[in-house]
């Protein structure tokens, strides 16, 4: 069971480098390669195309025997830790360009925050409170951040 | 000889200067705490403070940053030998005989070994780019592009390979970091490549974005709710208990001489970096030992070799990126990027043309190891308190921190969206089975690989056997070649190990 779903993995990490090597193949050919004395911008990109997808071929193909080191990799990810993470990054986004630093920091820290499962939206409410009034000093203040503390827009 | 002793005289007072002093004593200092924090890593650590060090003078930005590296390395110890958590790869060698030492309450002892065993492992470092790079940086002024061009793949093929994990894999993330290192304007020719129309991607993509997604952003959705929490309660390590005995001095100061020399050795083949130093040296010591039973019950030798020759090696690394512009590891890739974003060119020049940093930095390392067993020794009970920081307060607001280190590289909120994208894809590359390391190598090389390799075939006249034609570019590519030609036979023998333990299963 453990080598199957293993030789499955590694297929799909072959697949992913091809992808990419094939991404890298068109945008050489839009890119015209030129020849070795004179090489067009999109040689390079051609070259490292053929090596991703030769790469990604070998992975896939030789797979569950290349790895050595399983305990890297969890079996299945977190959802809730994830998209929390997730969503405060992107609200730091937002935030930040439409309501300022402070809220964008609170919104950042407290999004990622109950993204723990032990974490209580208390702590979690303190946690980001903090961090903002340590954040707003440092960058605003101190370091000048030209995103100002408060300002809707 | 001599020259090179002035010139380090010159170094300390460059490392001395108090402005100097003062960031080279917060590099460490922040490189200590990140490295006893579980889940932090001293590559996240560099390139949150990168974008500080945009506004700072060269010198004081290269310290700093310096200072983090091999402070976090100091920090890595305390966690592994009283937690047994291998924050760092390379301590994961100390954790085999540091925890049982602790478990013997014997934990404070292999502290203070790990600290004299750091500091020799260090000096001896030093003292080796001291006198060694001046010479490789006369041997490297022959080099021309086809030299450059052929190192440059040395470097990446053994950074690739040698690192962690699959071969083939390192090597698959190496080739996707070139590609991530020509999006942007073509230099040659000015045409944009990979931007698909995306304005914000014409001046390529942000190294700080980078490299805090694949360190920051991929490792915190991997660790969140999965890092188990850390039990420290029963630790207490006082100065007091940190007193060695005479026995046990005795015990590991050859075993640090021996670790110091492995990990020197190991520093100059390019791509076997801290790691590799720290197991081959522990297996010697293990060999040569007369009583290798104790090895993995608390034998200190097992603590004070691989910790020495863990800093022998990191100090040593330092000299093909300096000399030859070449980074070994995505450590020294992301310092080497930090230089370059100050307008430096890396490479033998830097010793003549940039005095100052060359041999101040060089000072700052033993300014700074000396700082680390002052911060280390005394207050070593304040740190054993920051490990019991649990995770859940630490990723929010690492995650705010890399949200506004991200944007204040550049001011753009474009750049932390490059985070977050380059985080998910991080994540997804760790789940498949990719160390997502050797990427930032590949991406900080990439476009000198592309312009000497150019120049290269511009001069032949499109010739690809021009490499071979010259001597030193012929010989690096036969290493290359010994190099891929190793990898394959070490991989089909342990297939056809792996098969004999599988076929009796089945």
């Amino acid at each position: 069971m453990l080598v199957r779903t293993k030789s499955r993995r590694e297929f799909f990490a072959g697949g992913l480098i091809a992808l990419f090597g094939l991404v890298a193949l068109l945008e050489g050919r839009r890119l015209g390669t030129g020849t070795l004395s004179d090489m067009g911008p999109g040689f390079v990109p051609m070259a490292l195309g053929v090596v991703l997808c030769a790469l990604g071929a070998m992975i896939a193909l030789t797979g569950q025997t290349t790895d050595t080191d399983l305990g890297d990799s969890p079996d299945t990810p977190d959802w809730r830790g994830a998209i929390c993470i997730l969503l405060g990054a992107v609200s730091f986004i937002l935030l930040g360009q439409h309501a300022g630093l402070a809220p964008a920091i609170f919104g950042c820290v407290f999004l990622a925050a109950i993204g723990d499962r032990t974490t209580t939206p208390v702590t979690a409410l303190a946690l980001a409170a903090g961090v903002t009034v340590f954040g707003c000093v440092l960058f605003g203040l101190i370091l000048k951040i030209p995103i100002p503390l408060l300002g809707f827009r | 000889m001599l020259s090179a002793l002035s010139d380090l005289w010159h170094g300390f007072g460059v490392a001395l200067e108090p402005h100097n002093l003062l960031y080279c004593f917060l590099g460490v200092l922040i490189g200590q705490v990140v490295g006893v924090l579980p889940g932090m890593g001293a590559m996240a650590a560099i390139s949150l403070l990168l974008p500080l060090t945009f506004a700072m003078k060269p010198v004081a930005a290269i310290l700093m940053l310096a200072g983090i590296f091999y402070g976090s390395q100091y920090g890595g110890a305390i966690c592994s030998i009283l937690l047994n958590l291998p924050c760092h790869p390379p301590h994961a060698v100390t954790c085999l005989d540091g925890y049982p030492l602790t478990r013997q309450g014997k934990g404070g002892t292999a502290l203070a070994i790990t600290m004299i065993a750091s500091f020799v492992g260090a000096s001896f470092g030093i003292t080796e780019m001291v006198f060694f790079a001046p010479v490789l940086t006369r041997v490297a002024f022959a080099f021309g592009p086809a030299e450059i061009s052929s190192i440059m793949l040395l470097g990446l093929l053994a950074g690739s390979t040698l690192a962690r994990g699959s071969a083939i894999k390192g090597v698959a993330m190496t080739t996707l970091g070139l590609m991530l290192g020509t999006v942007g304007t073509d230099i040659n020719t000015g045409s944009a490549r990979f931007t698909y129309g995306v304005l914000d991607l014409y001046g390529g993509i942000e190294i700080v974005a980078l490299a805090l997604g694949l360190f920051g952003l991929a490792e915190f959705i991997k660790n969140v709710n999965r890092l188990a929490p850390v039990h420290a309660d029963t630790v207490h390590v006082r100065l007091r208990d940190m007193r060695p005995s005479r026995e046990d001095l005795g015990r590991s100061f050859p075993a640090m001489i021996r670790g110091t020399l492995i990990g020197a050795m190991c520093s100059l083949i390019p791509g076997t970096g801290p790691t590799i130093a720290s197991f081959v040296s522990y297996a010697a010591e293990k060999k040569i030992s007369r009583t290798p039973e104790r090895f993995g019950k608390g034998a200190i030798e097992g603590v004070a070799c691989p910790e020495a020759s863990t800093h022998s090696s990191v100090q040593g690394d330092f000299i093909p990126t300096m000399c030859l512009g070449i980074p070994g590891d995505a450590v020294m890739a992301l310092l080497l990027g930090a230089l370059m974003i100050q307008g430096i060119a890396p490479g033998p020049h830097l010793i003549n043309e940039q005095p100052d940093i060359f041999w101040g930095l060089i000072a700052s390392f033993w300014i700074g190891n000396i700082l680390l067993v002052i911060l280390n020794v005394p207050m070593i009970g304040l740190w054993v308190k920051l490990l019991k920081l649990p995770y859940r307060f630490l990723y929010p607001a690492a995650l705010f921190f890399v949200c506004i280190g991200v944007y204040s590289a550049q001011n753009s909120y474009f750049d932390v969206g490059e985070t977050i994208v380059i985080g998910v894809a991080g994540y997804v590359l760790l789940r498949l089975g990719f160390h997502p390391a050797p990427i930032l190598l590949g991406f900080v090389l990439g476009p000198r690989v592309e312009e000497n390799f150019r120049r290269a075939m511009l001069i032949s006249n499109g010739d690809i056997w021009y490499f071979l034609e010259r001597p030193i570019s012929a010989a690096v590519i036969g290493l290359c070649v010994v190099l891929i030609v190793a990898q394959t036979i070490f991989w089909v023998i342990g297939h056809r190990k792996r098969r004999a333990l599988l076929t009796p299963a089945a």
